[in-house]
């Protein structure tokens, strides 16, 4: 094993139809044996991408490099790649086995091995007794499972998911995260998985590369990205966040001045300046009935608006002046129905540390 | 639908026409050409219903059964040439941008909107002595054969004169005029399946390490299996009974089953005759839709799904 990454994406870009910018010079690296996935909303070329590194696309600009070996003069079915299809596609007509030996059927194995090499995988995926069954006598779960099978015993150096749970019912979906992460382990192929599904993405993969319009918006592993977004875009689609708008200048090394309307003047952490927005997530915020003296803290008078009860937590809009108001994620940690019982109209100083506080430009 | 049967009043009124329409121009005429074949010609014009089987037993004599025999191999024949033929085709199709694939099946059901009669004369002008391939032939024969003469190898000493090809009043003409008035029906059923198909199988299987020809005869053509069936029985099924094609196209020995009941009905005048060998035809028709449903029921799971 060498430390070179497995996957290397080289300044690709696909463009559809002459005009169709699907793919915008991207530039990734995938590390061997790491679980990545490929966040982002539905249109930004995450499955594209994904199909350029099955060799289903070919990139109109830029290469892929696999395992050492450039992927540009390389078919489909010679790639060192399987893929699990978001449909699927087990063969309808063949039973389980088949299904599964197909690919070493494929590379004219020996019947034997075949046979050893088919029941292991079965094995791997929890389907061991149901290798004689027809796929349309199985359930969707389990169908998933058979493509699972299927593209893991040929034992290739990446395994591509493509939205691999989405169309399996929220309990399902769930126990079939930590399955993959299992499975993961248990083989050692990296894993690089397409989904649009923020939760699946942060609980599942090592590092995880979010895209927009085509292109990489950040590289990070689930932590960084949510407590450390590398920009608005990134910010607002990872989890809920907290926007309010202002201009910062430059006050010194790696420190903004930043001015806010709904809160004055702070400074901060940060280098962009000029138009910025300050990002604060919702459980990071919390409540006084006085002005909190911490000089650590931004502090706001807010009115209170909606509110939700999620039952660990309340979901508490705050009307600080802003256009949108501000929402707080208060624990609720005592059993005393009053202590956190918020009501319309009530006002209370809400506030958040100024290290949680990121300062995030266009 | 189910309010269909509960207001019958409305059900009746709809129902009633077609069925009155079916019942007098098809059961009525069928029933009764089915009630001469079991008859028996007792003068020029006169027919009587003696229930025999007479003509059933002469219908199978050898000279018959072997033009049935005939009939079958011709009409294999075209299915088979219509098969290979339509599969690169309906491919195509499927494979082509939307906006080009409508104009590729209207190509595909142009034809159509000719009569049968003319689209098998021009065949004829294609195909004839002096037709269009014949003509065009001689004309390269011609000016190969002037062109050598340039360096001294003219006078047919290389090429040979022209000899036309008889490519019509024969049974290859009969399976050409066949393949190519059938080939519509056998390129659109095709094209549904292939339609529905999800390509997601295909990239699977090259995925999975397969080549585009393994992954054509392992996957693509048992999954279209319901429609290659449907082509290959719309396609037998009226070559077999095809009356014009081997008329026009044919040569004295072309003969296929449509053409002797004609001749029993028309030139023959014995309709019992004629009656019996159409039943019979309309027998092994039912024989081959039998054998597709049951190869439907078996596949049917090989619907794209």
């Amino acid at each position: 094993m060498t430390d070179e990454p497995i996957i290397k994406i080289e300044n690709v870009s696909k463009i559809f139809g002459g005009t169709v910018k699907a793919v915008d010079n991207v530039n990734l690296e995938v590390n061997r044996g790491e679980f990545f996935a490929l966040l982002g909303p539905s249109g930004c070329g995450k499955t594209t991408l994904l199909r350029m590194l099955a060799g289903f696309e070919v990139p109109t600009h830029g290469r892929v490099v696999i395992d050492g070996q450039d992927m540009s003069k390389v078919a489909p079915n010679n790639r060192p790649i399987n893929m699990v299809f978001q449909s699927y596609a087990v063969f309808p007509h063949m039973s389980v086995e088949q299904n599964v030996a197909y690919g070493l059927k494929m590379d004219r194995r020996p019947a034997k091995e075949i046979k050893e090499r088919v029941a292991e995988a079965l094995d791997l995926v929890k389907l061991g007794s149901l290798g004689k069954r027809m796929p349309d006598e199985m359930s969707g779960g389990q169908r998933q499972r058979v493509a699972l099978a299927r593209a893991l015993v040929k034992r290739p150096s990446v395994l591509l998911l493509d939205e691999p749970l989405s169309a399996l019912d929220a309990k399902l979906r769930e126990a079939m995260q930590l399955e993959l992460v299992r499975l993961q382990k248990t083989v050692g192929i990296t894993f690089v998985i397409v989904t649009h599904d923020q939760s699946e993405a942060l609980s599942m993969a090592n590092r995880i590369a979010v895209m927009n319009a085509g292109t990489v918006q950040q590289v990070a592993p689930p932590a960084t990205l949510y407590e450390v977004p590398a920009n608005r875009f990134v910010a607002d689609f990872i989890g809920k966040i907290n926007l309010i708008e202002g201009t910062a200048t430059a006050a010194g090394e790696g420190q903004v001045k930043v001015t806010a309307p709904a809160i004055g003047e702070v400074t901060l952490a940060g280098k962009d300046t000029g138009k910025v927005s300050l990002a604060v997530r919702p459980e990071k915020i919390f409540v006084a009935e006085s002005e909190p003296t911490d000089p650590k803290v931004i502090a706001v008078k807010g009115k209170v608006g909606e509110v939700a009860y999620f039952g660990s937590y309340s979901n508490v809009f705050f009307d600080i002046g802003t256009e949108t108001p501000l929402q707080a994620d208060i624990s609720n940690v005592t059993t005393d129905v009053d202590e956190f019982t918020f009501t319309a109209g009530e006002e209370y100083w809400v506030y958040w540390r100024k290290a949680d506080t990121l300062v995030l430009g266009d | 639908m189910e309010n269909w049967k509960r207001s019958g009043r409305a059900f009746f009124a709809a129902f009633t026409p077609p069925t009155f329409w079916l019942v007098t121009f098809f059961i009525v005429p069928l029933s009764l050409i089915w009630l001469y074949s079991f008859s028996s010609k007792t003068g020029v014009t006169e027919i009587t219903l003696d229930w025999n089987l007479g003509q059933y037993a002469r219908a199978l004599e050898p000279l018959y059964l072997g033009i049935f025999w005939k009939s079958i191999l011709m009409a294999s024949a075209t299915t088979a040439i219509c098969l290979v033929v339509a599969f690169p085709v309906a491919i195509a199709i499927v494979f082509s941008k939307p906006t080009m694939r409508m104009w590729l099946l209207l190509l595909v059901i142009l034809p159509f909107w000719t009569n049968l009669l003319i689209r098998t004369y021009a065949l004829i002008a294609v195909l004839r002595t002096n037709g269009f391939i014949n003509n065009g032939l001689e004309w390269i024969v011609v000016n190969a054969d002037w062109a050598l003469s340039l360096v001294g190898l003219g006078d047919n000493r290389i090429v040979g004169p022209f000899e036309p090809l008889s490519l019509l009043y024969n049974n290859t003409a009969v399976v050409f005029g066949l393949v190519y008035v059938s080939l519509p029906f056998m390129v659109l059923p095709l094209y549904a399946a292939l339609d529905r198909l999800d390509r997601s199988y295909l990239e699977a299987s090259l995925d999975l390490g397969a080549g585009h020809i393994r992954t054509f005869f392992s996957i693509v053509v048992p999954l279209a299996l319901p429609g290659i069936a449907s082509g290959i029985v719309i396609t037998f099924i009226p070559a077999m009974g095809s009356y014009l094609t081997p008329d026009l196209l044919g040569g004295t020995d072309s003969q296929m089953i449509a053409n002797v009941i004609a001749s029993q009905f028309k030139q023959a005048n014995n309709w019992p005759f004629g009656a019996a060998l159409s039943f019979l035809l309309m027998y092994a028709t039912f024989f081959a839709l039998a054998v597709r449903a049951v190869l439907m029921r078996k596949e049917g799971r090989g619907d794209a799904r």
